[in-house]
């Protein structure tokens, strides 16, 4: 432990008052760090009321953590190996655009997008997989590396058992751009549904 | 009573005894180099993540930062990026700057707010896709904007402070629950009781050891020495006469985690937040001969 002067402690030692007003806010503070911690991953009926209460504080000052890799991984089925694959425009071999086993250093940000992006289609958000799919594939299309051929289909692939050799699709779309930029995925699996990736840029940004 | 009076007294001693500004200053020296560290990684990635072409562009931030859903307080959150995505490597570059600042003691508690302020703003833009050393840097950027400007190399030593001693503490009693926090949530894992969960890293070829290592055996050691090891920090932490040794407990978790992770930013994380409770010995050295 760093060294003290403990013989000025006397002199230079705050009030009582101010001693028990910083110790109430240092206690409150831990007590509401824990909670957040604690809640991480799963949360109680209590948890998430606290947290709701403590929001202005919490997320305010970035105390606030959701879905932290604190553990490095989990063992569940988010965090299987999977990988995000396009088709361009009259080719046959499909490029590759996330992976889990990617070694850039981003990966671990990497990871995270598309652990986010087998969650929501694992959960049947539409409209989060759609919005997640279009911002990766623009990206895609206006990276400097990549040819002028538009990106046609788009597949995700995951293992369902950590000890499978093959991945299985998980979701797979066909891509239509339109002139404007809005792209919309059509299902494979499901050709009567189209999922719109475009959202109302109008609601104001936090702020 | 007498106990009560006497954990009363240890706690006062605890928070509010005046600490060297020296200490103070080692400490956030190293925070501030993990958050230069940070800042740089910020500034190469930025655009590319969270440009208007990002991977994550501004639409699917706001879609999963909650916003316009009630409950999800999108709206405490506050980043710039949103408004303007390709401000990243600036908002980076003003942060690195501030971050020079404090890690040289001159206008310190500004240096860190500034460092802090930039921070949450990448962590505000994604906050599904912080990394696990972000978080830790922040906490402790905001802890030490309480301490007062001290330069290490300054003469006078003996220089006290009790809010510098405040924000140190604050950066250890933080250590100590974010190392609880890992243990606790590898334990919660049947992962990591099997060694599965480092199994499967391991295989990913995530951390230093090849993908060849990837076996039943070397998983379990290493899953178990993980939990050891993060069971030391904390025995280390809690009990005195055992103290002097936790920096190398450190080490050793940090070795681990290169090995099955090899995530950089967040061994500088642990060193930097470490450093308020061991200072590193070859740092002791250096400044104890100036």
């Amino acid at each position: 432990m760093p060294s003290t002067d403990k013989q000025s402690l006397e002199l230079r030692s705050p009030t009582r008052l101010v001693r028990a007003i910083v110790s109430l806010l240092v206690a409150a503070h831990f007590a509401a760090i824990l909670v957040t911690y604690s809640a991480n991953w799963r949360r109680s009926g209590i948890q998430d009321d606290t947290l709701t209460l403590g929001q202005p504080y919490l997320i305010g000052l970035n105390w606030y953590v959701e879905m932290l890799p604190i553990d490095w991984n989990r063992a569940d089925s988010a965090d299987l190996e999977a990988r995000l694959s396009v088709q361009e425009k009259n080719e046959t071999e499909r490029i590759v655009l996330l992976d889990s086993n990617a070694d850039t250093v981003d990966r671990a940000k990497k990871r995270s997008l598309l652990r986010l992006l087998v969650s929501v289609i694992e959960a049947g958000d539409d409209d989060g997989a759609a919005l997640l799919l279009s911002s990766i594939i623009s990206h895609e299309q206006a990276s400097a590396t990549r040819t002028q051929k538009p990106i046609v289909s788009v597949r995700l692939e995951k293992l369902l058992d950590a000890g499978d050799a093959n991945y299985s699709v998980l979701y797979e779309a066909t891509v239509k751009q339109a002139s404007d930029g809005t792209i919309q995925f059509l299902p494979v699996l499901e050709p009567q549904r189209t999922v719109p990736a475009t959202r109302s840029e109008t609601s104001a940004p936090a702020a | 009573m007498k106990t009560i009076r006497e954990t009363i007294h240890q706690w006062n001693g605890f928070w509010f005894c005046p600490m060297q500004l020296r200490d103070v200053a080692a400490t956030r020296l190293f925070v501030s180099i993990a958050a230069l560290t940070l800042f740089l990684f910020y500034f190469l990635t930025s655009n590319q993540w969270f440009g208007s072409t990002g991977w994550f562009n501004t639409s699917a931030g706001l879609h999963f930062a909650g916003q316009g859903i009630e409950g999800t307080g999108a709206s405490y959150r506050w980043s710039i990026l949103y408004h303007f995505p390709n401000s990243g490597p600036i908002i980076a570059g003003i942060g690195a700057f501030a971050c020079l600042f404090a890690a040289s003691g001159r206008l310190a508690p500004l240096g860190c707010s500034v460092a802090w302020v930039c921070m949450v703003m990448f962590q505000h833009r994604a906050p599904l896709l912080v990394g696990i050393c972000e978080p830790l840097i922040t906490a402790s950027l905001l802890y030490l904007c309480l301490a007062p400007s001290h330069r290490i190399e300054e003469r006078n030593q003996s220089k006290v402070s009790v809010f510098g001693n405040v924000a140190i503490r604050l950066v250890q009693v933080h250590f100590a629950l974010w190392i609880l926090f890992s243990l606790a949530t590898m334990l919660s894992t049947e992962g990591w009781w099997t060694g599965e969960s480092v199994r499967r890293l391991l295989a990913d070829g995530q951390g230093l050891l090849p993908r060849t290592w990837a076996v039943p055996h070397v998983a379990e050691g290493l899953a178990h020495g993980t939990i050891l090891f993060q069971i030391g920090i904390l025995a280390c932490i809690a009990n005195p006469t055992i103290r002097s040794i936790g920096w190398w407990v450190v080490l050793a978790f940090v070795a681990v985690m290169l090995l099955v992770i090899s995530d950089w930013l967040y061994a500088i994380a642990i060193f930097a937040t470490a450093s308020s409770i061991w200072s590193p010995p070859f740092f002791r050295k250096a400044i104890s001969t100036s």
